[in-house]
């Protein structure tokens, strides 16, 4: 035997070589061209004169595309048994989804920079800073919004944890604006409000745009939960992934 | 003699989801196998046997629900599994985008090979399985052939000391599995372990050196390809049998009586002169057939014991 790969460091050869596997996957299956097109789409018929309105947008788009276009793929890779493939090239779980984290993480940084002409358009000097300050804020929330997508995907087989993640885009602007919670008792109201606070959505994000560029007062839980989700969520989707047995989904 | 794998009261169930329409499936049931350092060994079963559960448990990619495995002396649990064990899944699990040699690279590089080793061994592996030809090919454009010498190509780039190949000369057309069968006998020869899960009698007769009959998640036996002469016999069922015995040995030397069955040893002869002769002899003969002994024939005496009443004269 030439060694453990249990006991190995963690190569970024090989979480650079899965990463590149799944971008050539999305560029040749057309699902990028798909998904960037969706994203773009909407800004050819949304008129919006605030800047924090556009980046709030920009934003719901690109989560959105991001979710159509990953999740899936996500789940083809651990359930369609090329996983276990990898696995028996010395590859390791955690391995696998860093390199799925990093190619989703281009993407997302490419439909961002694409739609960012249009989402930046009419920006002056003086915003500059809070603009870049949003920006970051966005790409902490891609970033753990893929790392939730990765935990999904450890949870929930097959492109059901795509349809999963959609609820969680939906669910806190739908109870927010309804009694539905109101009705419910205070533990199960304060529970399923936790949960949704601690998932990191557009919601954290628009909170914070609007507290950078209209001065409107910092919001106490989403910087916390956009700056912990990346890495809870992925080491949670890791621990989750290194517990699962490799061939299990295709066995069964 | 240097066990490659050892395999003790492997046990593992399948449990229905919670939403399944499925139940639980009990897949392997106290299996013990050994397997030498070196050995090509055949697994031979039913559909749903467990061979190909044993496979993937023995490949690390499967956590038996109790039981020991041991590579090379080595406990599988807890530690997971060790380098050098390829697996050659019966389905394409490979990535259907990618052009042939795109993914022989791309595991090449999940072992870390610097960049002119790694070409070197997906150069090699190509020609070892007869693709270079079709190198730029997309996965997705292969035949179930190729498919299947994409698969040992890939296991062959880390170079393993175990491949585990899952029903892998299944559907090859003659001259394939003939090139397939020349494969893996090349790997054996070199001295890698292979255990050939396969419901291809001929290759595995030819192969292996141990047939493991695999039945109910367990090894039911275990069959020496050796010793299957190919002869040919004709088994009679006959009335007062021990009589016929008597007066049919007179003419067919080597007439044995098995129960109610007479064995009467061919040769190059034609099932047709033996029945001529019970004819003559006054032998009532209710049914018969002809018995080859080989491997097909031996597994089905071990899965499906013959019919008392055989069928129709041939």
């Amino acid at each position: 035997m030439t060694g453990d790969p249990s006991t190995q460091a963690l190569s970024f050869v090989r979480v650079r070589a899965v990463a590149v596997v799944r971008l050539r996957r999305l560029v040749r299956t057309r699902r990028l061209a798909l998904a960037t097109l969706m994203t773009m789409l909407p800004w050819l018929i949304v008129e919006q004169e605030l800047l924090v309105a556009r980046i709030s947008a920009l934003t719901e788009f690109t989560v959105v595309g991001l979710t159509v276009l990953v999740a899936g793929a996500v789940a083809e890779d651990l359930d369609g048994g090329q996983y276990a493939i990898s696995l028996t090239h010395d590859c390791r779980p955690v391995e696998l989804l860093a390199g799925e984290l990093a190619a989703a993480l281009a993407v997302a940084f490419l439909l961002v920079a694409l739609q960012l002409p249009v989402a930046l358009r009419g920006a002056v000097a003086s915003n500059v800073a809070a603009v870049m300050l949003c920006l970051a804020w966005l790409a902490a929330l891609l970033a753990g919004w893929i790392s939730l997508m990765l935990l999904f995907a450890t949870v929930i087989e097959g492109v059901g944890n795509a349809v999963a993640m959609i609820p969680l885009l939906i669910l806190p602007s739908l109870l927010s604006a309804t009694t539905v919670l109101d009705r419910l008792p205070s533990l199960a109201a304060g529970l399923i409000r936790l949960v949704l606070d601690l998932a990191p959505t557009p919601r954290h994000a628009a909170a914070l745009y609007q507290s950078l560029l209209l001065g409107a007062p910092l919001p106490r839980i989403a910087p916390l939960v956009l700056a912990a989700a990346p890495v809870a969520y992925f080491a949670l989707a890791a621990l989750r992934l290194s517990r699962m047995q490799p061939a299990g989904r295709v066995a069964a | 003699m240097t066990l490659a794998l050892r395999a003790r009261s492997l046990m593992k169930r399948y449990r229905a989801g919670f939403a399944s329409a499925q139940s639980s499936i009990d897949a392997l049931r106290g299996l013990d196998l050994d397997v030498a350092d070196g050995e090509l060994l055949g697994l031979l079963g039913p559909n749903g046997a467990g061979k190909s559960t044993f496979l993937l448990c023995a490949a690390g990619l499967l956590v038996p629900d109790s039981g020991t495995l041991e590579w090379f002396g080595r406990p599988a649990w807890p530690g997971g599994r060790p380098a050098g064990i390829a697996y050659v899944p019966e389905r394409s699990f490979y990535h259907r985008f990618l052009t042939v040699r795109e993914a022989l690279e791309f595991y090449a590089t999940l072992h870390e090979l610097p960049g002119r080793e790694r070409a070197a061994r997906v150069r090699a592996a190509l020609e070892r399985v007869g693709m270079i030809e079709h190198a730029e090919k997309r996965i997705s454009q292969l035949s179930r052939g190729m498919l299947q010498r994409l698969g040992i190509a890939q296991a062959v780039i880390g170079r393993p000391r175990i491949i585990l190949l899952d029903e892998t000369l299944s559907g090859l057309d003659p001259l394939a599995a003939r090139d397939a069968r020349a494969l893996l006998r090349a790997l054996r020869d070199e001295g890698t372990t292979i255990i050939l899960s396969s419901h291809d009698l001929l290759s595995l007769e030819h192969l292996a050196s141990r047939i493991v009959v695999m039945r109910n998640g367990q090894a039911h036996a275990t069959l020496d390809p050796a010793s299957f002469t190919g002869a040919r016999s004709l088994v009679l069922g006959v009335e007062a049998a021990p009589l016929a015995a008597r007066l049919l040995g007179t003419r067919w030397p080597g007439t044995r009586l098995d129960g109610e069955e007479l064995h009467v040893p061919l040769g190059d002869a034609p099932a047709e002169h033996v029945l001529g002769d019970c004819r003559d002899l006054g032998v009532v003969v209710r049914a018969s057939r002809v018995r080859r002994d080989d491997l097909e024939q031996r597994f089905f005496d071990l899965i499906q014991p013959p019919a008392r009443v055989a069928e129709p004269n041939p």
